[in-house]
């Protein structure tokens, strides 16, 4: 039996959350304050996932970079590579938010969006 | 080949000075500064002082210098149109022994002439600097004594000599004086050679390296170094006089003294350092500038610092060396610029130009003179009527670029625009004062880069802090993602 | 120069000036008008793409221009106007303020009640004197995020971040992301600045290291960047010989501290706290100066933009209500005890604030684990509120419900302190 601390990341609490593994089996978990944080924790020890936040190029006359998002959390260690998708987007305003970027990122069935407006 | 009458090696204070007497002149001078800018070396990074003249010795050069050239600062900077004040200096003693030593000294500048000198007593002096340490035996009070910006003062001598006709070579190296016969025949530069009958050796802490042995006559020179701290004009500790202790043997000590911009600043300390280019702060030092500064205004601290910076003075001797070669006929070395050098550098250009004539150079007066550089606007003098008529004549002074100072679009354009005008971040800071805030150019850093693009035609990746391989900013954003994922293709 | 009167004249249009500004609306202002210098609004957050915000404030996860956008709209349909592009260069005790813009020139505004809502700016090299070279290549970590996620440029490719603040935590990630190498974070402290789940998911995700008790002492490098002195402190930041390590790299960056921007207050003759650098203001916000407001990161540095947010509502409600003569003088101090850096608001009337909660900001001066906060007058304790852990990193938030603000006398000033479980001291 294994016991495994980790700090919760969904709000800004950031509660500390005790596991109790057991066979490679997650047995028990403690520490959360709340669903969410509960959830976390599960996935956590399973398939960890983050939002990823980035930014593509852009042609206009403000600015060089537009703030994109992806829409559900990634897996952990696809983060890295996405962007390396991310990185080949150019686009030309007017953009809107929620507007998508790239679909169906690495095949994890996640879209990047961008998070802002931008007119020409 | 270029031909001249005069190469001037060195475009610091000194060469900018000397650059600006010859341009009286009908002669033909050019000016070669390695740098891509004017007064990059110690012009730069001084204490800004136009000394009183207590506390020199008349009987040398830089005593005699100081003395006469003192007075004709009020004239000067009023013809090249820069600030300057003559706010006073005090020198403090701090117990008997100093009281002793300085009322020797006050009888020494009033018999050389130093105009206004007194001693002021522990009373009026507290009444007069109510920062200053209590502890005191009181002071010799200079009202003669003045604070200038330095690097302005060298920008403008060299944007009035241009005026008037020198020739300005920047980023250009001078490798080696070309001797035929015993005699100065020209100069070999990283862009050419130049060809003239005379040199002059204004190199700073580089000038033993122009032919070393041919003309130094075994002149070595050796940097010293100062550091100093620069705080917020919104510091708490405020003082109107330059204040300085009683003199050692080899300095004048740590100053503390207001800067012509209205920041406290303290320095320098004295330190002789290896190399030319040690130009860096240390703990040491900066504790040492500190704790001298604090024994003239003890509520001086490390908080409210926005700059801490080192500059190396030339010494080549304990006095200034001006003299032609022996050696070379057709050379003047004008080297060994330590302290009082900028006061001293209005005299420096006269001199320089009576000995060009004493070894053969003819200098006759032009007619058309103009010893008056025209003023840049400055919005921040102006009041709020002006300001506005302004604006609606030309949008870019409503612009504000830098906020901490308060520098307009127009007035960061014209610093990019003028005569030898600003091609480097450094270069706008220190025509413009943009970026010389409490925020170093946090805020304003990128529309700087923004502005060096559209007024001079630099694209932000070529855009330095200050010439060479200080690029602020090597890549593209995606660039280095681009970069690995082309590798990752490849495989 | 033409003159212009409003009812509510705000400074700054970050997520404090747009919150300030649509609540001063809703309260019934009528002419109210926000300046902003940039050429947007929006402040900080444009460049914080990261995600965090909002949690709060909307119970989502937005990033910061998605929380900007959600402003600039609301500020738009609640018929807040916005000039972009105009810096102030003076605020003046009557409130009357002067601008100047490219567009506009220069333009005299009189408003019934001003907002103080510049936010802060971060601290640079100088001010911790980082010693040696001055090379190209050391930023705030604010500064190459803005390069980095609005003009579209890296500073260069290998990074060491000083301070292990959210800034330099979120950008140690962001440089990393644009593929960058990042050597590691390091920190005077013995504990992290930033929020626990930035070290994990900015750091761990990433493998960056952190170095607590390290900070760097100097740097190298003639014309750029060539590498830094890290060396270990002891607990009370001095730096301890023989530990020196060069670390190589071409970027620094610097997350080393923010502080409220009050330069344009100050000239106007605003009361500033030491403690927080920015005004001393009662539960209304209102400064020293009648009619002078303040909110957000120029009253203290917030960790989160929610809290931003809900500050500058309160400031909005009473700049309106204030052209009505609805806010009054202060009457109480409210002081930081033991264990607290400092407590927002510093001032207070209580036979005000009756019938409504009234919200604390304070900061622990370190971290501690099972203590209580305790509101206490003429040195007995009135309140407590008991809390699991506090940081310095970490803002701490107490709200007193109307029925527990009776225990409190009208007339005596309040202190706040950081009591240990059960204990009193």
């Amino acid at each position: 039996m294994a016991e495994k601390k980790l700090i919760c990341v969904i709000c800004p609490v950031g509660c500390e959350i005790m596991a109790t593994i057991e066979n490679g089996e997650l047995k028990k978990i403690k520490g959360y304050r709340c669903e969410q944080g509960r959830d976390y924790a599960r996935e956590e020890f399973t398939s960890p996932s983050r939002i990823l936040t980035a930014t593509v190029r852009i042609k206009s006359n403000r600015v060089g970079q537009l703030p994109v998002r992806s829409t559900e959390p990634l897996p952990r260690e696809k983060l890295e590579e996405a962007m390396f998708s991310l990185a080949r987007v150019k686009l030309e305003p007017p953009i809107k938010e929620g507007q998508l970027i790239l679909k169906d990122i690495l095949k994890t069935g996640v879209d990047i969006v961008a998070t802002r407006d931008l007119e020409k | 080949m270029q031909k001249f009458d005069v190469v001037i090696v060195g475009g610091g204070v000194v060469g900018c000075a000397i650059a600006r007497e010859l341009s009286r002149y009908k002669i033909k001078v050019i000016l070669v500064e390695k740098e891509n800018e004017l007064g990059c070396g110690t012009s730069k990074a001084n204490t800004g002082l136009i000394h009183s003249g207590v506390n020199v010795k008349r009987d040398s050069i830089k005593g005699r210098l100081n003395l006469e050239a003192n007075p004709l600062f009020d004239k000067l900077t009023s013809q090249l149109n820069i600030p300057f004040s003559r706010n006073g200096s005090l020198v403090v003693a701090h117990n008997r022994d100093d009281r002793q030593v300085l009322l020797h000294s006050l009888q020494e500048a009033r018999e050389n002439g130093v105009k206004g000198v007194r001693w002021v007593d522990r009373d009026e002096l507290l009444q007069q600097e109510p920062a200053i340490n209590p502890d005191t035996y009181g002071a010799i009070f200079a009202p003669t004594g003045g604070i200038i910006c330095p690097f302005e003062f060298t920008l403008a001598l060299g944007q009035n000599a241009r005026e008037n006709g020198v020739v300005f070579s920047l980023e250009n190296r001078a490798r080696k004086l070309l001797i035929e016969n015993g005699r100065v025949a020209g100069l070999e530069t990283d862009k050419g050679t130049i060809k003239a009958s005379f040199v002059v050796n204004a190199a700073g802490i580089f000038a033993d390296q122009l032919n070393a042995e041919e003309n130094n006559e075994g002149i070595k020179i050796k940097a010293r170094r100062g550091q100093y701290l620069v705080y917020d004009r919104e510091y708490p500790v405020k003082i109107k006089h330059t204040l300085f202790p009683r003199p050692t043997e080899i300095s004048k000590g740590i100053i503390v003294t207001p800067t012509i911009h209205g920041n406290l600043m303290i320095g320098p300390n004295a330190e002789q350092v290896e190399g030319k280019n040690a130009l860096e702060t240390t703990e040491e030092g900066i504790e040492e500038v500190l704790k001298g500064a604090k024994k003239l205004v003890p509520g001086i601290d490390n908080r409210g610092i926005i700059r801490m910076f080192s500059g190396l003075r030339a010494v080549a001797d304990s006095d200034f060396v001006i003299k032609p070669a022996e050696k070379t006929k057709g050379l003047v070395l004008a080297v060994g610029i330590q302290s009082p050098g900028l006061t001293a550098t209005p005299k420096i250009g006269e001199v320089v130009g009576e000995l060009l004539q004493e070894i053969g150079l003819k200098l006759s007066a032009k007619s058309d003179f103009q010893p008056e550089r025209p003023s840049g606007i400055k919005t921040g003098e102006m009041d709020y009527e002006k300001r506005d008529n302004l604006v609606e004549k030309d949008r870019d002074y409503g612009q504000i670029i830098c906020r901490c100072e308060g520098i307009t679009r127009g007035e960061i354009r014209d610093a990019i625009l003028s005569p030898l005008g600003a091609v480097t971040i450094d270069g706008i800071k220190r025509r413009t004062r943009a970026a010389s805030g409490r925020c170093q150019s946090g805020f304003c850093g990128p529309r700087l880069i923004e502005l060096l693009r559209e007024f001079a035609g630099i694209s932000p990746l070529k855009a330095t802090l200050r010439g060479g391989e200080s690029r602020i900013l090597k890549f593209r954003s995606k660039e280095l993602l681009l970069e690995a994922g082309e590798d990752i293709a490849d495989l | 120069m033409q003159t212009y009167d409003l009812d509510v004249l705000i400074i700054g249009a970050g997520p404090a000036g747009l919150g300030a500004g649509i609540k001063a609306r809703e309260m019934g202002a009528r002419r109210v008008l926000v300046l902003e210098r940039d050429f947007e609004a929006g402040g900080i957050l444009n460049q914080c793409i990261h995600n965090g915000f909002g949690l709060q404030y909307f119970s989502e996860e937005l990033t910061g221009p998605e929380y900007a956008g959600r402003f600039i709209r609301k500020a738009a349909r609640a018929g807040v106007e916005v000039q972009t592009d105009t810096m102030v260069l003076e605020v003046k005790p009557s409130r009357e303020v002067i601008t100047s813009s490219k567009k506009y020139g220069l333009q005299r505004f009189r408003a019934k009640s001003v907002v103080l809502a510049m936010g802060c700016r971060e601290r640079t090299r100088d001010a911790i004197q980082i010693y040696g070279t001055r090379p190209a290549g050391i930023l705030t970590a604010g500064t190459a995020q803005r390069y980095t996620n609005i003009e579209g440029f890296l500073p260069g490719r290998q990074v060491v971040v000083l301070g292990s603040g959210d800034i330099g935590l979120i950008m140690a990630r962001r440089m990393k992301l644009e593929g960058c190498q990042v050597q590691g974070v390091y920190e005077l402290l013995p504990y992290t600045n930033g929020l626990s789940r930035n070290v994990v998911q900015c750091l761990n995700d990433f493998s960056i290291p952190l170095y607590l008790q390290q900070t760097i002492a100097r740097v190298h490098g003639d014309h750029r960047l060539e590498g830094v002195t890290a060396v270990k402190v002891d607990k009370k930041g001095k730096t301890l010989p023989g530990t020196e390590e060069f670390v190589p790299c071409d970027t620094l960056l610097l997350s080393v501290g923010l502080i409220p921007e009050n330069e344009l207050s100050r000239k106007a003759g605003v009361e500033i706290d030491p403690r927080t650098g920015g005004p001393i203001v009662n539960q209304g916000r209102m400064t020293n100066i009648p009619g002078i407001f303040a909110c957000g990161n120029v009253v203290q540095v917030h960790d989160l933009a929610d809290d931003v947010t809900v500050e500058s509502e309160i400031a909005g409600i009473s700049a309106a209500l204030f052209e009505r003569g609805k806010e009054t003088e202060q009457k109480e101090k409210i002081d930081a005890g033991k264990g607290l850096g400092y407590v927002v608001p510093q001032e207070i009337n209580l036979d005000k604030q009756r019938g409504e909660p009234l919200l604390l900001f304070m900061r622990a001066e370190l971290p501690r684990q099972k203590v209580k906060i305790t509101i206490n007058q003429e040195g007995k304790e009135k309140l407590a509120f008991p809390l699991p852990f506090i940081k310095p990193g970490e803002i701490i938030k107490i709200t007193i419900e109307p029925d527990d603000l009776r225990e409190l006398i009208p007339g005596k000033d309040i202190q706040v302190t950081v009591r240990g479980e059960g204990k009193n001291g």
